[in-house]
């Protein structure tokens, strides 16, 4: 029988649900027992008497040393910010003109066996299948939550079939872009939105499919995504506009800048987040911060996204979707991340019982899969991406490049004027015992090289006021130039 | 996100680019205080189209609404 842990303050909870705690746990125990239907041993356990100081540090402690005591097939967070922090790491890119994010609110310290700490680059070895399943911050509200766990009850896996309907929105400048993620999730882009001309208010038709994906632009406290084309950004999704048109059993993954962040209804309305959760969907993948991806290529958010849709597609829990997205975007993005794939690796959580399977997996006569032997391998995978992958840290005094005509080059060909603000990041040391002394690849020996990124970024003024930017991200191995990336601005 | 506290603040408008290189990248309003320089929005209003307060560059201006993180949410603008 497959194991599942949910985590979650008694405290915190009564303080926000007062004399309604007690209709909260009658809905604990009945996910307990409908678990118990669907061949999950469940346990509800309270952090509370490890958690003295609330700090998020406590939090974090208190749920290693649960993990490690159970070991469980699934961790599943119970409750909003409110109730169970998020970790919040330090943004590497933040800078009050660029990338205003000083921390990452963040879910994935608690997917990881590495101690707490608020540096990204020490949870890069996710190995635990989690989830979190959230109320609403603020005021308790026990109808929500009634909502929420009952679907979770009712759920069960939906067949898989070809080709899948989807329901999908981009915003009009990033549409390239889109049209390769979508088509790598779904097979064509035959129900792909624009946005503009797509402006919000879809029908309960267009809403219909249970796989949903959105690459728009979002904004702090703020219940809507929005399109783009030059200076204009319509309403791409409105929060409202979900209210009874979605499918039970729906899944959302959603590029946006904060997309997938849990808002104080009665101060800001309800996010899009969790107001799908209300209406009925089952799992919600976004960002908590500043995305990040190319205009016309496919990087950070838009590979995330799709690995999650993709996984779950073909059958994974929505937990096991996430871990396997974040070791794939870890393993394409090996051995060293640059600043903005560390963020994209921080940013992005679900929301939702990470035990749901949302498609049945296709069943074959030739092989058969344990969960333990699941667990297993994408333990070790974490484990084995982590010991491989160095820290990327920012360098304050930035060195001077001996490759500055090449740099320059570079500069010139992405249409760069050298003028812009460079930041520095170092990668400290690749894993030199990992390679044999000999190997040397055009004169660079891995055991003894130094990797360094060099970030750019510059305004594009294509009709004023409309600004596009463009981000180049130059590495270097040993003050040699090896590659660079363009994050196009979106 | 919880709820944050009111509070006053005195400053100039500023327009200036945010979010380079991301998804909320966006031509956007700013309110320079002598303490800090903060993203200035109006709530249940487009956050990304916001002609109303980019009429007031270069004003200064007396702004009442509440904090969270860098966006000043105004509840209402006074110029001085």
């Amino acid at each position: 029988m497959a194991t599942k842990i949910i985590l979650t303050s008694k405290v915190n909870l009564m303080v926000k649900y007062g004399t309604q705690f007690n209709g909260l746990e009658k809905l604990f125990t009945q996910l307990i027992q409908s678990d118990q239907k669907k061949g999950i041993d469940t346990q509800i356990i309270y952090l509370d008497d490890k958690i003295n100081s609330r700090s998020e540090k406590d939090y974090k402690d208190a749920i290693d040393e649960l993990y490690a005591a159970h070991t469980p097939d699934y961790l599943v967070i119970f409750g909003a910010q409110d109730v169970v922090p998020f970790q919040n790491l330090i943004n590497p890119l933040y800078s009050p003109e660029t990338d205003n994010d000083e921390f990452i609110p963040s879910d994935l310290p608690y997917a990881s066996e590495s101690a707490y700490s608020t540096d990204c680059n020490s949870f890069t070895n996710p190995t635990r299948v989690m989830g979190r399943i959230p109320d609403l911050p603020g005021k308790g509200d026990l109808g929500y939550v009634k909502i929420v766990i009952n679907n979770i009850i009712k759920s069960k896996p939906a067949s898989s079939k070809y080709p899948v309907d989807y329901f999908a929105i981009t915003a009009s400048v990033w549409e390239k872009s889109t049209e390769q993620s979508i088509n790598n999730i779904f097979g064509n882009i035959k129900m792909l939105l624009s946005s503009p001309p797509a402006k919000g208010k879809h029908s309960t038709e267009q809403l219909r499919p249970i796989f949903h994906f959105f690459n728009c632009h979002g904004a702090l406290n703020d219940t809507n995504y929005y399109g783009q084309k030059a200076s204009s950004y319509p309403v791409a999704l409105s929060a409202d506009d979900l209210n009874h048109k979605i499918t039970f059993g729906t899944v959302i993954a959603a590029e946006c800048c904060f997309g997938a962040q849990l808002l104080d209804k009665e101060e800001f309305g309800i996010s899009i987040a969790s107001n799908y959760l209300l209406n009925n969907a089952l799992s919600f993948m976004g960002s908590s911060t500043i995305a990040y991806g190319p205009a016309d290529g496919q990087g950070l958010a838009d590979l995330i996204c799709q690995y999650y849709l993709i996984n779950v597609n073909q059958g994974s829990s929505a937990g096991r979707a996430l871990l396997e997205a974040r070791q794939r975007f870890l393993t394409e993005s090996a051995p060293d991340l640059d600043p903005y794939e560390l963020k994209t690796i921080a940013q992005f959580y679900i929301l939702g019982d990470p035990s749901i399977q949302i498609i049945k997996s296709i069943p074959t006569k030739s092989t058969f899969n344990t969960i333990e032997n699941r667990r297993f391998n994408l333990a070790s995978k974490g484990l084995n991406l982590g010991a491989g992958i160095s820290n990327t840290k920012r360098v304050e005094m930035r060195p001077a490049s001996s490759n500055y005509n090449e740099i320059l080059a570079i500069l010139q060909k992405e249409d760069f004027k050298n003028q812009e603000e460079e930041l520095v990041f170092e990668v400290e040391g690749l894993k030199a015992d990992l390679f044999p002394k000999k190997l040397n690849f055009m004169g660079i020996a891995p055991a003894e090289s130094k990797v360094r990124f060099r970030v750019y970024q510059k305004e594009v003024y294509i009709k004023a006021p409309v600004r596009n930017i463009k981000t180049l991200v130059i590495k270097e191995i040993n003050n040699q130039v090896l590659g660079w990336k363009t994050y196009v601005s979106r | 996100m919880l709820a944050a506290d009111h509070m006053k603040l005195k400053g100039k408008i500023s327009v200036r680019n945010f979010g380079e290189g991301s998804k909320s990248e966006h031509t956007a309003v700013y309110l320079d205080t002598e303490e800090g320089s903060y993203m200035l929005r109006k709530k249940n209003t487009n956050p990304f189209e916001n002609p109303d307060l980019k009429r007031l560059e270069g004003k200064e201006v007396t702004v009442e609404g509440t904090l969270d993180k860098y966006i000043f949410f105004a509840h209402t603008i006074e110029e001085n």
